[in-house]
């Protein structure tokens, strides 16, 4: 019956642990039980998720607080996998609350039931094994990157031992939250932390810079080229592209894009790509996606201004 | 009828045999298979393909869709990969579904639509053509063909000399008289109209100061329409006779009964499904429910029943003191 379509799981599942931390920024972390996608899921996977449409909370930059705005949220926010935990059938997703259904999501509590599509996403990281591993997140862009490196510890075997490399980057201490889970793993991984303000255990300074010394190291202590996964704002993975392409390594970057439907039915995830067609989706052939293949702006094409408003029909 | 007797959702619309009166819209349900992980098509009355054209199309680059309040608002541009495409890849799979297949088709110029109706002719398990006139007219300086009465009808004729198979022209609601668009379609031989496409809306990004979508223009649907796609349906139920699908923000079995008996014969769920994906056999449930509750037999006997204008043929006559209250 699947017919080559996405195999996901859509029903509620029940929250079984939140955490909120940040003052200025609020991050999540929400775990729910969700077997169906935990044993499903793959690194660079994400859940679209139906955010309750409480009142209390007020939205970002001038949305009413009190009575909230009617009608919103409507659609599902897509989230990308934190971690998957197959003992307990446990699922955890890391997200911003940075809009109307993010800041509701935010809020829940353990017990209630959140209804959840997923595990959706066809583009995903892909687990070499025959070279070492340099994984690199900025900001809220390390969420889907804990998974990635718990599976790539898994296959450190077949890399004849090498440590996974971490590099991730944070604005300030505020952002602290983000990165404990990666200072929990034991073994296997080397952790590197930048921030761009001063904040103890930190490296001052970006995430990229933490990258172009390991890939300095790298030629020294490793025959083959590294692998590079990466996630973060734009101007980060611009300057990542640059540095691998420079060095000629692999490299896998996630990206995000507003989503309607999450499964290839809609359109409305286009990614810009430097091929023809110009467009992919993110939902189904992303959102991870070959670095090379992405048009990230530098060349005239990919996420630009709109254009003034076109006259004609509907689209 | 007495007691809780089993109803009959069975329709017929433009010779399209559909086991219930619930379609999936075009644009919103892609080419099936997405969505068959959750729904066995065949459990669906039809299911209306995304616009497809002579040349694959590219789309419009994003921001292609943005939400907003119990609506979406879509600037999709679109984007399919082509007739051919579609006649040799998707339609071979989507006919072994079991379902009754439509294809929804959009192009440029009268002569392209012509083309599309001549090439989908005959086309192994399709069952009938829906065309998108929404479209901008290039050749008339990009006014929509379906907000000119004369472009649509020359559109309509077009096509009809062009297939025998059944022609349903999707109408758009950005019209000061959908009724005489409707009329025009039907005198040009279209065997069925069905409405409403997307509204005319955007949304502005107040700290980047530009639109959202960037193309800036997009077209609303969800439940934020359903008011405005109901009043439509009911003046053109009311000014042709051929079938009314209905469509725009139904969420419900009770807001498809709405659209029933406004005049529609069946009924379509869009932008429900990315909220919802099993909705539509939700709504095919819960139509049946209402018919249940309320004494109404067959979906026909509901079809207008609202309408004091209807000019449809019924199956049967109602008599004056037999209404419906829910």
């Amino acid at each position: 019956m699947t017919g080559d379509g996405p195999d996901f799981w859509q029903g509620q599942a029940e929250v079984a642990r939140i955490q909120t931390a940040g003052q200025h920024t609020v991050f999540c972390r929400l775990v729910l039980k969700a077997p169906e996608v935990a044993r499903r899921a793959v690194p660079g996977q994400f859940v679209h998720v139906l955010c309750p449409s409480g009142v209390e909370a007020a939205g970002p930059d001038g949305e009413a607080g009190d009575l909230g705005t009617p009608g919103r949220p409507f659609l599902r926010r897509p989230i990308s996998l934190h971690d998957v935990d197959l003992a307990s059938g446990t699922i955890t997703v890391l997200f911003r609350a940075v809009g109307r259904g993010t800041a509701n999501l935010a809020r829940v509590r353990p017990g209630d039931g959140v209804n959840l599509m997923g595990p959706l996403g066809g583009g995903v990281f892909p687990l070499v094994e025959d070279r070492p591993t340099i994984v690199c997140g900025g900001g809220i862009g390390v969420a889907p990157l804990l998974f990635l490196v718990k599976r790539l510890v898994d296959h450190a075997a077949r890399r004849d031992g090498a440590a996974v490399s971490v590099l991730l980057g944070i604005r300030s201490e505020d952002d602290l939250a983000l990165i404990e889970p990666f200072r929990e793993l034991t073994g296997g991984v080397e952790l590197e932390v930048a921030s761009e303000t001063e904040c103890p255990g930190t490296t001052t300074g970006l995430v990229t810079d933490l990258l172009e010394t390991a890939l300095k190291r790298a030629s020294l202590r490793w025959a083959r080229r590294p692998a590079i996964y990466a996630c973060g704002p734009l101007p980060m993975l611009m300057a990542v592209r640059r540095l691998v392409e420079r060095v000629g390594a692999p490299a896998w970057f996630s990206v995000e894009e507003r989503m309607a439907c999450g499964v290839g039915a809609c359109r409305g995830c286009a990614v810009a790509v430097r091929e023809s067609p110009p467009f992919r989706l993110a939902c189904v052939d992303g959102p991870v996606f070959e670095a090379g293949r992405l048009s990230l702006g530098e060349d005239g094409g990919g996420p630009s201004a709109p254009k003034a408003a076109d006259r004609g029909g509907s689209p | 009828m007495t007691g809780r007797e089993e109803p009959s959702l069975g329709v017929a619309v433009a010779g399209i045999e559909m086991r219930n009166p619930v379609i999936t819209a075009s644009g919103t349900f892609g080419y099936g298979r997405e969505y068959a992980a959750l729904i066995p098509l065949a459990e669906l009355g039809a299911v209306v393909v995304k616009g497809t054209s002579l040349a694959p199309r590219p789309g419009n680059p994003p921001p292609r869709t943005v939400e907003t309040a119990s609506g979406v608002l879509n600037s999709i541009g679109l984007e399919n990969p082509g007739v051919e495409h579609f006649i040799s890849r998707d339609l071979p799979w989507l006919a072994a579904q079991r379902v009754p297949v439509v294809v929804n088709v959009v192009g440029r110029t009268v002569e392209e639509y012509v083309e599309m109706a001549r090439r989908l002719d005959g086309a192994p398990g399709l069952r009938a053509i829906e065309a998108n006139i929404s479209c901008p007219n290039v050749k008339e300086g990009g006014l929509a063909f379906g907000a000119d009465p004369r472009a649509a009808a020359a559109l309509t004729a077009g096509m009809r000399q062009a297939t025998s198979l059944p022609l349903i022209v999707k109408l758009t609601p950005n019209v000061t008289d959908i009724a005489g668009l409707a009329r025009a379609v039907v005198e040009a031989g279209a065997d069925a109209v069905s409405l409403i496409n997307t509204l005319v809306g955007m949304a502005i990004d107040p700290v980047a100061r530009r639109p959202i979508l960037h193309r800036g223009i997009g077209g609303l649907s969800g439940p934020a329409v359903k008011p405005v796609a109901l009043a439509a349906v009911y003046r053109v139920a009311g000014a042709v006779t051929v079938p009314v699908i209905g469509m725009g923000g139904i969420w419900s079995g009770r807001d498809a009964v709405e659209f029933i008996m406004a005049g529609a014969s069946a009924v379509a769920i869009g932008t429900a499904v990315f909220v919802d994906p099993r909705r539509p056999l939700g709504v095919i449930a819960e139509i049946r429910e209402f018919m249940i509750n309320h004494g109404h037999r067959r979906v026909s006997d509901m079809v207008g029943l609202a309408n004091a204008t209807f000019a449809g043929r019924r199956p049967m006559s109602r008599m004056p003191d037999e209404g419906v209250r829910s």
